[in-house]
């Protein structure tokens, strides 16, 4: 640098020497700095002589406002970290709070989590390659995979409501019970997508030119994944079948047959082979998942009863005229759809401490609607008793920890979130050093670094 | 002194006491409806059933005097299926009424639902109907349907207010709350019913459907409404202005104070806090040829200082200041301190609020001086040379007077309004020092905005001759400043070496100087208050 400087002291241009070092930032604002992030490069050349990457552009502060609202309304903040796999970000969470109350969700909630968490890792995948892709001009890949991520979004949308934002979780369970065809559809999109991968396969893995830009690229060893405490397909493209399913099965993941791939040389090439055979494996998990899921513990019987109309249920249960409706079933509103009473059992454990009432029952019993209120109001909510916790799941990019400490109050006094990608961006000078500035946009692709959870 | 032991933990209580009581002591949470230490027991609602070794059933915690040696179980399987079923029982008829009901929030029956009983309802039967929502006096709603029966205001009103106007009719599930035909609650403490009631049958009419509680937020102060000075809670919402318009202070209510008030306020206090909200002064103003116009506050202040000092370079007998008892202990001293002792100006003095003498004073809460600082006043200005405020407007009549400075007191409402208007029309600066718009202000030339005590800190010192302080719940409205502020302000352009308009830093000079008030400091008064030293003859002194 020294040189540079006194070059542009003796004229007004900054002219560089051909043999002379360069700085260039790539970023904040750069079609491949997936989010927001600045790397500083020093160059020889074309050549990565030294790197340093400045992170925080994308910093909401997750971790002091998830302090400063309820255990419930850190939620929706949840699905705003890893932003491409938001159902496993809020499944992480809720085992969190759960593990401080000690609370064992329903079986059918475990499998419903492990069903909605494998199809989020695919969408997961599915961006980061396709992306990458694109970013190596295979834009027929990038589209083919947008459009089967799109057919799970459509599947995200239907149980969930939303699409991205989709807050499904709930402390102790979920917000709905899967719907009534899920499996079907499901299944049929499943197969579109094998479909899609085989034909994404036949375009990229043995293609010569994203091999060659691929193989070889942005390599860390074994020792410095472990000591930079690399998780997810990074670590495993390594060698190291670490998969926090495996190693700390959570819900259902130890009654599931799935096999953990893993790459050998530690590139961006094996990256990409272990997230593709990830995603066939998520696949399996999937339809073990949906053959074994039981049918849950439904509370009420129904058996001949006539549905009654919803404002029919609020003003009868105004009057006081329960006994027209106390067992029978009840339709909430369309709004409220997996809120009824049979349904919402199902997936939701009958926790009154944390669980609010299905709809039919606070419309209709005093005792519902006063558990709903205190759950509900604000200072009220639910509070764990003092204690901490820590929970890790295994999401889209690695190791996604949560660490909650509680002091009894309807807030949690720490929440700490573990970003899988953290660890990658620290490394990431380290893998791009002596690579070329081209190199440097796949490399940066296979970290697959989210600026939400990177920046919490 | 009898030991006994409660859920393992031993603990050594008063003779006479009951297990409810050491419970407390202990901090272990019992639940009760019809319990309240104000009030007799009557153990009619079986909320707070607790199991004791030796006894074959359940006894009532509230009730049951503590023994030598005895033990007590209130987490056993016995009790919680106890008042699981009492709960049941009270929830059977109980409305589904939450979302409309002003209690939601602050509501023994949700709490204790969800701490004590999560059952659900096993009711197969229409809920039996009660009256609902109807006025039974100025300030309380009834709703028959939500109560539990508990009969604490009804104890209240026998016992407390000795009116008695509530009684309990009819029988069995029939049940109700009702007033005595012909009869109304329109007792001064009628509010306290409302504060006692665990449920939502009884509501404030003045703060029904104003705001959800669980939005409120909560400031301690003094009630300033009259020389008794009892503890209060001050409700006060600042984040929901769409709803609220302007409405800052939502509601008053009492707080524990047992050589004050105990548990309870009077109704006129507790009502008294529009004037917070409404009708205030927001921003100097001062008179030019067109009358009052709006200014800032540097060149108003450094117009009342050029006033003051041309006064008294030529007359120093013609600037006169009356202070008030409305004042806090702080902004007396600093007022003394300015006017009196550095320049000299003695005739300072405070008149207190004439009331009218037929409808004052009730022998219990409401005192016939509607002051809250009248015993600091008379400690604090002692040495000052008083002449009476009726001298001071005399004075202002004769022409003799070219300044005078009004802190807090509506003199054109006490006295006779036209009579006060010649007086001050006659006086070529008159400075008016308060919060809100009154009959005084047109006679001004300098209006003062001042905050109120909901946005002040300070003391104030209640004819007991008890130092009580007070804590600021909201900022002052709009340019309003607090007093302490204004006097240091303006005691700054008079050259005063007045350094902190900090309450406590006033407060700690203020016991330097003053004798009766040596010693203390806002630790040592705390929340309860404290004692001044010396109690002068004729007040009341409560051990």
């Amino acid at each position: 640098m020294s040189d540079t400087e006194t070059k542009t002291e003796q004229t007004d241009l900054i002219v560089e020497e051909p043999s002379g070092s360069m700085m260039l930032n790539m970023g904040p604002s750069h079609p491949a700095m997936h989010g927001i992030v600045r790397i500083i490069l020093q160059l020889e050349g074309e050549v990565v002589k030294a790197a340093d990457m400045e992170i925080g552009y994308l910093h909401r502060a997750f971790e002091k406002h998830a302090e400063s609202v309820t255990y419930t309304q850190v939620m929706p903040w949840t699905d705003r970290l890893n932003y491409v796999s938001p159902l496993i970000n809020n499944f992480g969470y809720a085992m969190c709070v759960e593990k401080i109350f000690g609370i064992k969700v329903t079986e059918r909630c475990e499998y419903v989590r492990v069903i909605m968490g494998e199809i989020s890792r695919i969408v997961d995948h599915l961006t980061c390659i396709g992306a990458s892709a694109m970013e190596l001009n295979a834009f027929t890949v990038f589209l083919y995979m947008m459009k089967a991520r799109e057919w799970l979004y459509e599947l995200i949308e239907d149980v969930t409501g939303a699409r991205v934002t989709i807050s499904y979780a709930r402390i102790g369970g979920v917000r709905a019970d899967l719907t009534p065809n899920f499996k079907e559809r499901c299944l049929h999109q499943l197969k579109r997508i094998r479909e899609t991968l085989k034909e994404c396969d036949a375009l990229l893995t043995k293609n010569r030119i994203f091999m060659d830009r691929m193989q070889g690229i942005g390599i860390i060893s074994k020792e410095d994944a472990i000591s930079y405490a690399f998780t997810g397909p990074m670590l495993r493209a390594c060698g190291i079948p670490y998969d926090v399913r495996r190693a700390y099965p959570y819900h259902v993941y130890d009654q599931l047959d799935f096999e953990i791939p893993v790459g050998e040389n530690g590139d961006c090439y094996d990256r990409y082979l272990v997230r593709m055979e990830e995603m066939q494996q998520s696949m399996r998990i999937i339809e073990q998942a949906l053959e074994k899921i039981p049918g849950g513990p439904v509370n009420v019987d129904f058996e001949g009863n006539l549905i009654i109309e919803p404002p029919v249920v609020v003003d009868e249960a105004k009057m006081g005229k329960i006994a027209e409706i106390a067992d029978r079933p009840v339709d909430v509103s369309p709004n409220l759809e997996g809120q009824e009473g049979d349904s919402y059992y199902k997936v939701n454990p009958d926790l009154k401490q944390v669980i609010i009432p299905p709809k039919q029952k606070s419309y209709t019993s005093i005792e519902g609607l006063m558990n709903h209120f205190k759950l509900i109001m604000y200072g009220h909510g639910i509070r764990p008793p003092k204690g901490e916790a820590y929970v890790c799941v295994e999401g889209g990019n690695g190791e996604l920890g949560f660490y909650i400490v509680s002091d009894g109050t309807d807030r949690g006094y720490r929440i700490r979130v573990r970003p899988p990608c953290y660890n990658f961006v620290a490394a990431f000078p380290k893998m791009i050093l002596g690579l070329s500035i081209a190199d440097i946009i796949p490399a940066f692709g296979s970290v697959n670094m989210i600026g939400g959870e990177l920046d919490h | 002194m009898p030991t006994l032991k409660i859920d393992g933990q031993e603990v050594t209580v008063e003779k006479g006491r009951t297990v409810i009581q050491a419970c407390e002591q202990l901090g272990i949470d019992v639940p009760r409806y019809c319990y309240h230490p104000g009030l007799r027991i009557v153990g009619s609602c079986r909320m707070c059933l607790v199991e004791i070794e030796k006894m074959p059933k359940l006894q009532v915690a509230c009730n049951t005097q503590v023994t030598d040696n005895m033990v007590v179980f209130t987490q056993s399987d016995k009790v919680k299926e106890a008042r699981r079923s009492v709960l049941e029982f009270l929830l059977l008829n109980h409305p589904l009424d939450c979302p409309v009901c002003d209690r939601a929030g602050e509501c023994e029956l949700q709490n204790y639902y969800l701490k004590f009983a999560q059952h659900d309802s096993r009711m197969r039967e229409n809920k039996i109907k009660k009256r609902k929502a109807f006025p039974i006096g100025p300030h309380v709603m009834l709703d028959q349907e939500r109560c539990v029966l508990c009969s604490r205001c009804i104890r209240f009103c026998d016992e407390v207010s000795k009116t008695g106007e509530l009684g309990i009719f009819n029988k069995g599930t029939w049940s109700e709350v009702n007033i005595y035909p012909g009869k109304e609650l329109n007792n001064n403490y009628s509010g306290n019913v409302v504060d006692i009631c665990p449920v939502g049958a009884l509501l404030d009419r003045d703060f029904r459907y104003q705001m959800s509680v669980w939005y409120l937020k909560e400031q301690l102060s003094v009630c300033p409404g009259c020389s008794n000075g009892c503890n209060i809670r001050i409700h006060y919402n600042l984040d929901r202005t769409y709803k609220t318009e302007g409405k800052r202070i939502q509601r008053l209510k009492p707080r524990f104070n047992d050589h004050v008030n105990k548990w309870w306020m009077c109704d006129v206090g507790r009502y008294d806090y529009r004037w917070l909200n409404e009708n205030r002064l927001t921003e100097p103003l001062i008179k030019d040829a067109e009358g009052l116009k709006p200014a800032e506050w540097e060149p108003v202040l450094t117009s009342v200082a050029d006033a003051l000092k041309r006064t008294l370079a030529l007359d120093g007998s013609a600037a006169a200041v009356i202070a008030s008892p409305q004042m806090t202990n702080e902004e007396l001293y600093l007022l003394r301190r300015i006017f009196f002792e550095y320049l000299s100006i003695s005739t300072l003095n405070f008149v207190t609020i004439p009331v009218d003498p037929a409808a004052s004073e009730d022998g219990f809460l409401l005192k016939k001086d509607r002051n809250p600082n009248t015993k600091g006043a008379q400690l604090i200005l002692s040495e000052t040379k008083n002449q009476l405020v009726e001298s001071i407007l005399q004075l202002a009549g004769d022409g003799r007077l070219k300044f005078l400075y009004i802190l807090h007191t509506d003199v054109a409402s006490f006295f006779e309004e036209e009579a006060v208007r010649d007086a001050l029309s006659k006086v070529e600066t008159v400075i008016y020092h308060g919060t809100n718009l009154n009959n005084t202000i047109p006679s001004a030339t300098h209006i003062l905005p001042a905050a109120t005590y909901a946005e002040k800190e300070g003391t104030f010192t209640n004819y007991q001759g008890r130092v009580q302080r007070i804590f600021p719940a909201v900022a002052p409205l709009g340019h309003s400043r607090t007093t302490l502020e204004i006097l240091r302000d303006l005691g700054r352009k008079l050259g005063t070496d007045v350094k902190s308009a900090q309450a406590s830093e006033v407060f700690l000079e203020l016991s330097s100087k003053i004798k009766s008030f040596s010693g203390m400091t806002y630790g040592t008064i705390g929340l309860s208050g404290r004692l001044v030293n010396e109690v002068p003859e004729g007040a009341v002194a409560a051990d």
